[in-house]
């Protein structure tokens, strides 16, 4: 699932694909993708811990906008605190991100293997914008 | 600073609906030639980071600041490349 992820303090923006995961509380931004839109670990000051099936990592939380666009071309903007993944630490270095319920649960999402089907109908979004209508 | 004040600045960045279109397209693009390439990537590319623009391998090294410097020299933009390790050792992710 792509989407745009903002991080409008380091003024940041960059295309993501994101891995759905509905066992994810919240959204985590993978290696690669912090490390490539300019993210820079030093600059994040503010810590959370998560736990996984791997244990505890002390991951960087962030304020970010994530965005999304459906097919009618309309844009949806989700405000949320994202985590960031240790970008130092090699075992870690090519984790994708994960798209995690604080944004799917304002979204519908089929998923349907046997015809390679992941469908998404969003619900609501913190702001949606829409495209321009020609009468 | 708010959530209203968050989309507001993220709204700035991003521009129009159509240019959001476009940077979703052009990166998926990138990402559907990385996975249906996946075999040849991995004969020519066996234990490399890959950078990918619009469809088309641009950069490749041994580690991903290596790549990155390669897309930076050439000009292209890194928040609409795909940059992924390819390797044929299949990983198990229990996320």
């Amino acid at each position: 699932m792509e989407g745009l992820l903002s991080f409008p303090r380091p003024n940041l923006l960059g295309v993501v694909s994101f891995l759905v995961d509905t066992g994810a509380d919240t959204s985590i931004i993978g290696p690669p993708d912090a490390v490539r839109i300019g993210v820079q670990e030093d600059q994040l000051t503010e810590k959370a811990e998560s736990f996984g099936i791997g244990g505890k990592i002390s991951c960087s939380i962030e304020p970010a906008v994530l965005i999304f666009r459906d097919d009618s071309g309309a844009a949806h903007f989700y405000a949320r605190t994202v985590q960031i993944m240790p970008l130092r630490r090699r075992d870690m270095a090519a984790l994708p991100s994960l798209l995690g319920r604080d944004v799917l649960d304002h979204w519908r999402v089929t998923y349907d293997p046997q015809v390679s089907l992941l469908e998404i109908d969003i619900h609501s979004a913190d702001r949606t914008l829409k495209p321009p209508t020609i009468l | 600073m708010s959530a209203s004040q968050l989309i507001a600045e993220a709204m700035q960045q991003v521009g129009s609906p159509e240019s959001i279109r476009q940077d979703l397209e052009e990166f998926r693009e990138s990402a559907l030639a990385l996975s249906s390439d996946h075999p040849r990537l991995i004969d020519e590319y066996r234990e490399e980071w890959v950078a990918v623009h619009r469809g088309e391998v641009v950069a490749h090294g041994r580690t991903m600041a290596a790549v990155l410097k390669q897309v930076d020299a050439a000009g292209l933009p890194r928040s609409k490349i795909v940059v992924r390790f390819i390797t044929e050792d299949p990983r198990t992710l229990i996320l």
